[in-house]
């Protein structure tokens, strides 16, 4: 063992017996802020199940929007617009309806 | 110390329950062993009590993840050294301790170091453990950890292995590169007091 291993041994025995302060008691305002967290934290996880559910139906909403218009979209491209129709319907949802025999 | 009686099983399963007296009973029962945990590895710009609260606000939020497979006490002591390592990360790394940055007492403790070969006085101990506690703060967290651990809280290997959850062989060599670097760091304070 070398010098200098010694000395750091030495050094570190004598900081181990070094007294330690007495661990006392919980002071009432840690124990305070302690629970108002964890209240905190409960909260928040409670409240996590309706917010959950409430994200996931938008979520879905907007996907079956985005779904309808991008049908809608694609039953409109499919109609072959005849301009020199003078019954020709402009409006592609109007004509999506008729073709499909929505509307009498 | 004595403590007072407590059912710990039945305190754990009410607190659960989110029963807060159940919960400060169970903070009044572990504080001790927190405190003395936090103590040990407190980095130097943290407060004491602000740590404690981070301890018992993981233990509280994670105590359905205890299964009671080992005593709380174990489970509450793991929770305690991985706040405080993760603590100590946050803290940036101390430049190199150097001769100057010493006390007078603590250079006296440097000096007798360098000149025989006996203990270091018992009522010099607490100028020692502020030297220690000087060089630990030059290594990182994990190196500091391991340290503390195993030389002055004198803790074994499989104690420190179920602590940190490092694996045995980890345990050692960080251990070894951590001394190494302590021995480093020594080895230029005395230097410095003996050129």
């Amino acid at each position: 063992m070398s010098h200098i291993d010694r000395n750091l041994d030495r050094l570190l025995r004598a900081a181990a017996k070094a007294p330690r302060p007495e661990a006392g008691e919980i002071s009432f305002a840690t124990q305070t802020r302690t629970l108002a967290a964890w209240r905190a934290a409960r909260a928040a996880t409670a409240d996590f199940g309706p917010l959950c559910a409430w994200r996931t139906g938008l979520a879905t909403a907007f996907g079956m929007a985005v779904l309808a218009v991008g049908l809608s979209f694609a039953a409109s491209r499919g109609i072959d617009a005849d301009v020199n129709d003078p019954y020709v319907v402009s409006d592609p949802g109007f004509a999506v309806a008729m073709s499909t025999g929505w509307l009498p | 110390m004595d403590q007072p009686e407590l059912d710990v099983e039945a305190c754990v399963a009410r607190v659960r329950d989110g029963d807060e007296d159940a919960a400060r009973c169970l903070m009044e029962h572990l504080y001790p062993l927190v405190v003395k945990i936090v103590r040990a590895h407190l980095p130097r710009r943290t407060a004491e009590e602000d740590l404690v609260q981070a301890v018992f606000a993981k233990v509280f939020t994670r105590l359905d993840q205890f299964r009671g497979e080992v005593p709380l006490a174990h489970w509450v002591s793991r929770v305690a050294v991985n706040t405080c390592f993760n603590e100590l990360n946050r803290e940036r790394v101390r430049p190199e301790l150097r001769h100057a940055d010493l006390s007078e007492a603590e250079a006296e403790i440097i000096q007798n170091l360098a000149a025989d070969t006996g203990e270091v006085p018992a009522e010099q101990a607490l100028e020692a453990r502020e030297i220690v506690e000087k060089l630990l703060a030059d290594l990182s967290p994990a190196d500091r950890l391991v340290i503390t651990l195993l030389h002055l809280e004198g803790r074994s290997v499989e104690d420190i292995r179920v602590i940190t959850g490092w694996s045995t062989p980890l345990v050692k060599v960080r251990a070894f590169r951590a001394r190494q670097k302590m021995k480093q760091r020594l080895k230029s304070l005395l230097r410095e007091n003996h050129p």
